[in-house]
């Protein structure tokens, strides 16, 4: 099974993504901060689903910390906000894939599958 | 010796060697003796004093002494006694008519052959004329001094006239003439005050008629000519007269002799002064006439001298006024423009500062407007000036300058920023052109209006639209996805699955709403930004128009498509043809079809939406575009919807150098169109 880590400050969001994605197969592990960056190292995932603006903290500075990271920087980070505008700066910080809120859950489970199989 | 012995004539001209010579002298010769009877009297004594020598001689010398003279004749006698001789002795003489002249004598005394004084011989000339001619010359002295003692004339003038009476008038009057031309009569003087009263009556009579011909005065004023009437008889006053009272009112006033002279000051006529004599021994001459004429022009010049004095400080005092005034003005102007907030900048036909208020010396940085003055453009040491899309604006660019140069108003939001301390300010400059009456640029003026607490509300409502668009997105995000996921546990045809596919849409709704409103706010700061690639529009229509398909119970037809390459923000001019038919469908409530024509139109495409629904009035038509404006419909009810869709479409086909309008009419449905450049 693969592996995905969600990250969003909503509770609510993180719930609904994780059914979704439990219910395509996938073994989803959440969090609502960077703390999940910590321990990655050890147990690495296929893919991180992460939000652009998370309570005090910016989900584009964590993309490029795992972008740098030796172990995590071939992990595809896709990136989700609820400001279009946003699109453009997550692609700078080095996200492989951009997901604009509110999503279908159609277009959420192809953007997943695609960034895993391009792996 | 015995003084008292009476001397015979013949032994008196035995005296005289000459006789023929005393006979055939002009001068009075006359000799008298010690006891003052008259004992030789000439040819020339009888014409000056009108006595025949047959008639005076062995008279009393004083029967031609005026009596208050008498003392003369015992002083006269006393000098000559000692054997003095006494050479221009001016005195007066009374002639046989009563009148009196003036002589000036010799006197010697008659010395007998003996050697002892017995008599007195005294030659007179007639001196009247002499008299008359110092008399006259000190006269001027005296006007002379009135004149000038006084810029106020009406008091100079009446004092002259006081002076002509008695020694040269029996009544005298002054008048100057009026702006109008017209005689106005400033002082009068009569030897008899009873008669000042019919004086003025008469003179009330001719102010009736100031312009009267037959008033003599009017005529001097008007020619700038002397009159002289050297007699006037009853007779005269009768014919020339008409009304009655009025000849008896100038005979009562017993008018003998008058002089009428124009007060000149070179060829002006300033005035009149009239003469009157009321004693026919009195009678005015040519002599006198020309006295006059010069008394006449002195007066002329001391009324034009006062008069130009008086205009000269009431223009003084004008100017001064004015001055005063101006200054007055002058300072609560710049009481005006110190107070105001907005910084006042005025320029030359130059370009150059030639005035700024502290307002604009203190926003750029300098101590005093002084000091801006002489340094005009310092402060582009200190700070940076750039436009709104943060590009830097040269000096020549700022609106006061851009001003002078192309002769129109400019404005311009500009922002400054502080090098050392980065502060930002924001203002808006208005600047104007100076134009005089010939169209010539003399200048501007650049009204800067500080707008940097303005952006910054702007600023903080961006944001607080931005994080609530956010924060409404993330509910509606999970809310979806749980619609989701129970629409996959329901069959299709099942009505639980149709409700929550309703509430799929109403989410999509919801969104696009959200969407908007952060879009209207990052039009309005200048921030929405737009990704340029090149499409073929041809595509884009038929992509937008197959997924709108069927809205409700709208059909919604592509009509024609052409294929066509352009380049723009593929998104956003999505975005202006689907919320287009949205508007199309909800406008049209009782029709069921949308129409889209895609027209190439040369260097460029035509994008028509039509629709067959109520139609928007001509009155509407601009308004449409505004932001937050909506339609109402024949009720006056409105639509749904923020207001905001044509706002945001005409903003973007506007950033691709593109047009949107419409053609309607009310209840006939409208157009659409917007054209698109290719390239």
């Amino acid at each position: 099974m693969k592996k995905i880590i969600v990250v969003d400050d909503d509770p609510a969001i993180l719930e609904v993504i994780k059914i979704i994605l439990e219910e395509n197969d996938y073994d989803v592990r959440t969090s609502s901060n960077s703390g999940f960056i910590n321990n990655i190292d050890n147990d690495l995932p296929d893919l991180i689903l992460l939000d652009v603006l998370l309570s005090g903290e910016d989900g584009r500075i964590i993309t490029k910390k795992l972008k740098q990271g030796a172990k995590t920087k071939n992990i595809p980070v896709v990136m989700i906000s609820a400001h279009p505008s946003a699109n453009t700066s997550v692609y700078e910080a080095g996200a492989d894939d951009f997901i604009p809120k509110p999503f279908d859950i159609d277009y959420l489970l192809e953007v997943v599958d695609r960034n895993i199989a391009s792996r | 010796m015995d003084n008292k012995t009476p001397i015979k004539e013949k032994h008196f001209e035995e005296l005289l060697h000459y006789k023929n010579l005393v006979e055939s002298a002009d001068s009075a010769i006359i000799a008298r003796d010690l006891n003052d009877l008259i004992i030789s009297w000439n040819k020339g004594a009888e014409d000056l004093f009108g006595y025949k020598a047959e008639e005076i001689v062995g008279k009393p010398f004083s029967i031609i002494v005026p009596v208050k003279n008498k003392n003369e004749l015992r002083k006269i006698k006393n000098l000559v006694k000692k054997g003095i001789r006494i050479e221009d002795y001016e005195t007066v003489r009374v002639k046989k008519n009563g009148q009196e002249v003036s002589i000036a004598a010799k006197i010697s005394p008659l010395i007998n052959q003996e050697g002892v004084v017995v008599g007195v011989t005294v030659f007179d000339r007639d001196n009247t004329a002499k008299k008359k001619q110092r008399e006259r010359e000190q006269f001027l002295i005296k006007a002379q001094k009135i004149l000038s003692s006084t810029l106020k004339y009406d008091l100079a003038l009446k004092k002259l006239a006081k002076l002509l009476v008695p020694g040269l008038a029996d009544w005298s009057s002054i008048h100057i003439v009026d702006e109008d031309g017209v005689p106005i009569q400033l002082a009068i003087a009569h030897t008899d005050p009873e008669k000042v009263k019919w004086a003025e009556e008469l003179q009330s009579k001719i102010k009736r008629e100031p312009r009267d011909p037959q008033n003599a005065t009017y005529r001097v004023i008007k020619s700038g000519k002397s009159e002289i009437y050297p007699l006037i008889t009853e007779e005269m006053v009768r014919q020339s007269v008409k009304n009655r009272e009025d000849i008896e009112l100038i005979l009562n006033l017993q008018l003998k002799s008058i002089i009428i002279v124009p007060l000149m000051s070179g060829k002006k006529v300033m005035g009149a002064m009239t003469l009157v004599s009321t004693d026919e021994k009195d009678l005015y001459d040519k002599g006198d006439l020309f006295f006059i004429e010069e008394l006449g022009r002195m007066a002329g010049q001391a009324i034009d001298n006062a008069r130009l004095y008086k205009e000269a400080k009431i223009e003084i005092a004008n100017r001064k006024r004015a001055e005063g005034q101006l200054r007055d003005s002058e300072e609560k102007l710049r009481t005006i423009l110190e107070t105001v907030d907005d910084g006042i900048t005025v320029f030359d036909e130059n370009a150059k500062v030639i005035y700024v208020n502290s307002a604009v010396s203190t926003a750029s940085g300098y101590k005093s407007v002084g000091s801006m003055l002489k340094k005009p453009i310092k402060w582009k040491k200190t700070l940076r000036v750039l436009a709104e899309n943060d590009r830097p604006i040269p000096v020549k660019e700022l609106p006061g300058r851009r001003a002078v140069y192309t002769k129109q108003k400019v404005e311009k939001v500009i922002k400054s920023v502080n090098k050392k301390t980065g502060e930002e300010k924001w203002a808006i400059v208005k600047a104007s052109p100076i134009i005089d009456e010939n169209g010539k640029v003399t200048g501007s003026v650049s009204i800067t209006h500080d707008i940097t607490q303005r952006k910054e509300l702007e600023r903080r409502k961006d944001d607080f639209i931005s994080i609530a668009s956010h924060e409404l997105k993330t509910p509606v995000t999970s809310i979806k996805g749980f619609v989701h996921l129970l629409k996959k546990d329901h069959e299709q045809y099942d009505r639980s699955y149709k409700f929550l596919d309703r509430i799929d849409k109403q989410l999509d709704n919801l969104t696009e709403l959200i969407q908007d409103l952060l879009d209207i706010s990052k039009i309005q700061s200048g921030k929405l930004i737009y990704r340029v690639d090149e499409f073929d529009i041809g595509q884009l229509v038929e992509d937008v128009v197959g997924d709108l398909r069927n809205i409700e119970k709208h059909k919604i037809i592509l009509k024609d498509g052409v294929h066509k390459k352009i380049k723009g923000d593929k998104e956003r001019i999505s975005q202006v043809l689907i919320n287009l038919i949205n508007n199309a469908v909800k406008y049209s409530p009782n029709s069921d079809k949308v129409e889209v024509v895609l027209n190439d139109v040369g260097r460029g495409v035509r994008i028509d939406v039509r629709d067959y629904g109520i139609g928007i009035s001509s009155d509407e038509m601009d308004k449409i575009f505004d932001r937050f404006y909506r339609v109402k419909d024949i009720e006056g009810k409105t639509f749904p919807g923020l207001g905001i869709g044509l706002y945001l479409s005409r903003e973007i086909i506007q950033r691709h150098r593109g047009k949107l309008w419409v053609e309607s009419q009310k209840g006939q449905g409208s157009i659409f169109h917007f054209k698109l450049p290719s390239n």
